[in-house]
């Protein structure tokens, strides 16, 4: 045992005396002037730089090849996001041309009708002539209307409570009704050469048939007041508050009502045969700045045809 | 020394085989695929440190390189190569050179003592002797170069660093030991 144990520590003699070699080189080293540390760290960045240039080359490679995956998938992701929208656009587009069928059958469905009708309806845009654009017109003696009935122009036409820039020049008549959109503003009263005044529902004396939910018929008038009174509705009638006040389908001529306000206030005297309705217009009091003006016409293709039937008569 | 240390383990010695002539054969193949590991971990020290880096904490290939050397070799100089793997460290380290090649002596001395008392074959056993070898080298390089004034920054940060450094290269010392591993298996298995 003792023999080993010397054969043991004979061998890592050499290591030890290896090691403190190694140690003392690393001291010489650690105090080596730094000048030749310097010129020692040369050497071995001289001998480092072909393998640094081949890592940055290698670097650069495999940045261009990420950047070239990672382009590729998106890519592949764009034109995954595009095929989904072309096909999702493909399904609106079949649901819009079905829509556009379908619009065209009912205008052709229309069209049809029209030329079997007798009555025609044109609508014209006229602006709304403010203050001081009726005061221009006066003072160069183009507001004339309401001369035809031998009133006082200026009087009328300044303090009518709406007068618009269009009149015989596109062959308006008393009675023409004006709308804003679907809604009903008022009609024309008067016509001048080139303006017309206009009679708001609220105003005094405008009166006009109108349907009330669809069934009830009365009368409205205006009161000049911000609301309007519907008169000439049996209780009997079913009325209510919220109801929609329309043109009466029957006694015009468009195919579909136009609205002229909301029904606000229901009353009902006792022992009265008639309601005491009250209504909301559907065009603000301060109006709107352009508004539409219905015009009725013959129909010209029936008229042509009258005619062609009375010839061969 | 007897030749079969040469052959990565203790259980390596292949029975008929003319061991002389492979050691002839294998220590100059082996010194050429060392120098080729240790100039590509120096070339990635100093080329990729911005790709490798986590935080402040990089890897030190060349300390592992040379862990590893001492945990793989059987020879009982094998520290002596493990202490020119740092000096190539020191070379392209700011600060005193030396530093690194004589805590790595001293360590890899203590390894190939410690590896005759303590197996060291299981991978783990290997994994957990790079991060306490590297911790403390890294640990010692760092405070001694604090006590030299070439690193200025506080006593705690360094051995917190040091840990980081021994943690990142025991993570990258896995695949490098398990590669190492099925390599020397072979030897370990055949039975002739």
């Amino acid at each position: 045992m003792k023999g080993k144990g010397r054969r043991e520590r004979r061998g890592w003699a050499t290591p030890v005396a290896t090691l403190v070699a190694g140690l003392l080189l690393a001291i010489v080293l650690a105090m080596m002037p730094v000048r030749w540390a310097a010129s020692l760290r040369g050497v071995a960045a001289a001998v480092l730089r072909p393998g640094q240039q081949a890592a940055l080359v290698l670097c650069r490679c495999t940045d261009r090849a990420v950047g070239w995956t990672k382009s590729h998938f998106q890519s592949a992701a764009r034109l995954a996001e595009v095929e989904e929208e072309l096909k999702w656009l493909k399904q609106a587009n079949r649901h819009l041309a079905a829509e556009l069928a379908a619009v065209r059958s009912q205008a052709a469905a229309a069209a049809g009708s029209d030329d079997q009708q007798l009555l025609l309806v044109d609508s014209v845009e006229a602006n709304v002539l403010g203050r001081q654009a009726r005061a221009f017109l006066v003072r160069r003696h183009l507001l004339d209307v309401g001369s035809r009935t031998g009133i006082q122009t200026d009087a009328l036409a300044v303090d009518a409570p709406v007068v618009i820039d269009r009149g015989n020049d596109t062959k308006f008549k008393p009675f023409n009704v004006v709308v804003s959109g679907r809604r009903v503003g008022g009609k024309i009263v008067e016509v001048g050469p080139v303006t017309s005044v206009v009679q708001p529902v609220t105003e005094p004396g405008f009166r006009e048939v109108v349907q009330i939910a669809g069934a009830a018929q009365g009368i409205l008038e205006g009161a000049g007041e911000p609301l309007c009174r519907i008169r000439r509705v049996e209780v009997t009638e079913p009325i209510a508050v919220g109801d929609e006040v329309t043109t009466a389908t029957g006694c015009g001529v468009l195919p579909t009502p136009l609205l002229f306000g909301k029904i606000v206030r229901v009353d009902r005297r006792v022992g009265a045969a008639y309601w005491d309705i009250w209504m909301q217009p559907a065009v603000a009091p301060e109006g709107p700045r352009r508004v539409a003006v219905l015009r009725i016409e013959l129909n010209p293709l029936r008229m042509a045809e009258e005619k062609r039937l009375g010839i061969k008569d | 020394m007897s030749s079969r240390r040469w052959y990565g383990g203790t259980n390596g010695t292949v029975p008929g085989v003319d061991v002389g002539r492979e050691r002839i054969l294998r220590t100059p193949m082996r010194l050429l695929i060392l120098t080729l590991i240790v100039y590509t971990a120096a070339v990635t020290e100093t080329s990729l440190v911005d790709v490798t880096r986590i935080g402040h904490v990089t890897p030190d290939l060349l300390a592992l390189t040379a862990i590893v050397y001492v945990l793989m070799a059987n020879h009982p100089s094998a520290f002596v190569v493990s202490g020119l793997i740092a000096l190539v460290g020191d070379l392209i380290a700011p600060g005193h050179l030396g530093v690194g090649m004589g805590w790595m002596l001293l360590l890899g001395f203590g390894l190939t003592r410690l590896k005759r008392h303590v197996p060291l074959e299981h991978l783990a056993a290997q994994v957990f002797a790079v991060l306490a070898a590297v911790s403390v080298w890294a640990a010692a390089v760092g405070l001694t170069g604090r006590v030299l004034g070439d690193v200025s920054l506080p006593w705690l940060t360094i051995v917190a660093r040091s840990a980081g450094v021994g943690l990142y290269t025991a993570g990258v010392a896995v695949p490098v030991l398990m590669i190492l591993g099925w390599i020397h298996e072979p030897h370990l298995t055949t039975d002739y």
